[in-house]
């Protein structure tokens, strides 16, 4: 099972919304990271056949998706960033739709939408209108939607977005146990996300792919990039103008600053080892800026 | 083997009854339908795929169709009313019913819904067909109905076309194109201002034209029978482009799909 993708190129006007991507997917979890505009959304699309690229192919175990139709469909799972409900569906109902639109059969999507609904922990309330439901329930509505037909695709879009620590964590821990033989493509910008389950990290930037790898591959790329360095309190708003600052932690008088640059900032500064978060700030942060 | 005849013997005495067709045939039926259900994605004609979507159409769609021809149905009773009020119900009500099909038809878009259909193995583009298929032919029926109502007061054809079918297909051609055009950005309000507009706004014109009742009347009726044809033409013209339409996303920069050779 292998989702390949040759050349693909999303073009509006000279903007490149993702420019000349070349990956194979296979089995395990990759993580998608990158600012807002990087082209995440816009490629998960393509991954769907939702959009259509300017160039490019997709192949799922060597066809073509655009050609392939709803065989691909039938072996995909999506959650978009954005989406709502029929505010008036029930839980159920909406997961009976949904599975009545993914050709399921009667029988089997009932019986599937009561277990989806049960590993989600929406058995209680299947009865309840959807526009009475938490982000969070919603957000575990929408991925059980998304493994109704039992997918070997997944893909989700953000998420975790919006959602309090405490349902991200339980969201988080749905995947991996959903995500079992299966190409899982999670898209994100809360780097903890893919920190905690995805196998491979794929780094998006402008449309491309700078960076993918198994987590620990990708931040030894910034090793001794990453500095530790107490500093007076009163030096920070300088410093957070010249430097990439990470996290500060106010310890009395003085700050100690986590600093992100190529070169040592200062004389007291230590190297210490990157996180994901780290990696995260080296590339991203000054586009932020920018914005 | 050696026969054993006690054992033949009494196979002999409890030979097995014929098979009753109509049993058989019953328990062929109810086989094949546990096994169609029990399999995972089972090939759906066309009907039963018309049949489920059409389980999930607003009950306040059927509620308000049902409301308008029990409308039609009583006012066409009373012959000294329907001339005026008859009149004038279908020129505000129809442009009402085809802004039910539209809201129906655009309801994915409006609830942010279609991203999630558009990836599933009925893709937003075969649900939208199927809604249409629906909502059409229900409004069929409704028009059909009113028509014989209209017809049975004395009302001419034209007029029916005039009143009735010309705001219904103009409405229904004009939000269907700004649906197309828009996606998710042409809102519930946009498809009633339009649906007012035609309401209000053409029985308007006509009061304020009083000339084109002068027009030779059988030269009248062909404007207004080739107007009505137009906007028929116009109407399935955009709701087929909307069903064929090749992506839903809407996005304010200009895609580029010229030189996808692949």
């Amino acid at each position: 099972m292998e989702l390949r993708i040759e050349h693909l190129t999303k073009q509006y006007g000279s903007f490149f919304a993702v420019n000349d991507i070349n990956i194979v997917l296979t089995r395990g979890v990759y993580g998608l990271l990158g600012a807002n505009g990087a082209g995440k959304t816009t490629l998960m699309r393509l991954l769907c056949d939702i959009q259509t690229p300017t160039c490019g192919t997709i192949r799922y175990d060597g066809q073509d998706i655009r050609t392939y139709g709803d065989h691909y469909r039938n072996v995909l799972g999506y959650l978009p960033q954005d989406f709502g409900y029929y505010p008036n569906f029930t839980a159920l109902k909406f997961l009976l739709y949904m599975s009545a639109i993914k050709g399921l059969s009667k029988g089997f999507a009932m019986q599937r939408s009561l277990e989806l609904l049960e590993e989600v922990g929406l058995l209680q309330v299947k009865d309840k209108k959807i526009k009475t439901f938490s982000g969070g329930m919603k957000q575990r509505l929408g991925i059980a939607q998304a493994m109704l037909n039992d997918p070997k695709v997944l893909v989700l879009d953000e998420p975790t977005a919006g959602l309090d620590p405490k349902e991200r964590v339980r969201f988080r821990n749905l995947i991996s146990s959903f995500s079992q033989n299966k190409i899982v493509l999670l898209s994100t910008h809360i780097v903890s996300d893919v920190e905690y389950i995805a196998g491979d990290i794929l780094v998006m930037k402008q449309g491309k792919f700078i960076h993918e790898g198994r987590p620990d591959e990708i931040i030894r790329s910034i090793d001794g990039k990453v500095w530790e360095c107490s500093v007076p309190n009163a030096d920070v708003p300088s410093l957070e103008r010249s430097y990439n600052i990470g996290n500060m932690r106010m310890e009395g008088a003085s700050t100690v600053l986590r600093v992100i640059n190529e070169e040592k900032p200062m004389e007291n500064a230590v190297s210490v080892s990157p996180n994901l978060e780290d990696l995260y700030l080296y590339y991203f942060n000054e586009e932020e800026n920018m914005k | 083997m050696k026969k054993d005849p006690a054992l033949e013997a009494l196979f002999q005495q409890n030979i097995a009854p014929d098979i009753n067709p109509k049993v058989r045939d019953e328990q062929i039926r109810k086989l094949s339908h546990e096994v169609r259900n029990m399999e995972y994605l089972p090939r759906q004609s066309f009907a039963e795929q018309i049949l489920t979507q059409m389980s999930f159409i607003s009950g306040w769609v059927w509620l308000a169709q049902a409301c308008f021809l029990l409308f039609m149905f009583a006012v066409s009773q009373n012959q000294r009313w329907f001339p005026t009020y008859g009149q004038i119900a279908l020129f505000c009500l129809t442009p009402a019913l085809s802004l039910i099909l539209t809201c129906e038809m655009s309801k994915s878009f409006s609830v942010d819904m279609w991203e999630m259909e558009a990836a599933c193995r009925y893709n937003l583009a075969q649900i939208l067909f199927l809604r249409l298929c629906i909502l059409c032919g229900c409004d069929l029926f409704l028009l059909t109905g009113a028509l014989m109502a209209y017809r049975s007061t004395g009302g001419a054809l034209w007029q029916f076309c005039l009143y009735a079918l010309l705001p219904f297909f103009l409405t229904a051609a004009l939000s269907l194109y700004l649906l197309r055009r828009m996606g998710n950005r042409c809102s519930f309000m946009t498809m009633a201002a339009i649906s007012l507009t035609v309401g209000i706004f053409l029985p308007l014109f006509l009061q304020c034209v009083p000339y084109v009742y002068r027009i030779p009347s059988h030269r009248f009726c062909s404007i207004i029978f080739t107007a009505t044809f137009l906007a028929l033409l116009l109407f399935f013209y955009n709701a087929l482009r909307l069903c064929a339409q090749q992506s839903y996303v809407y996005d304010n920069r200009k895609d580029q799909n010229a030189w996808n050779l692949e």
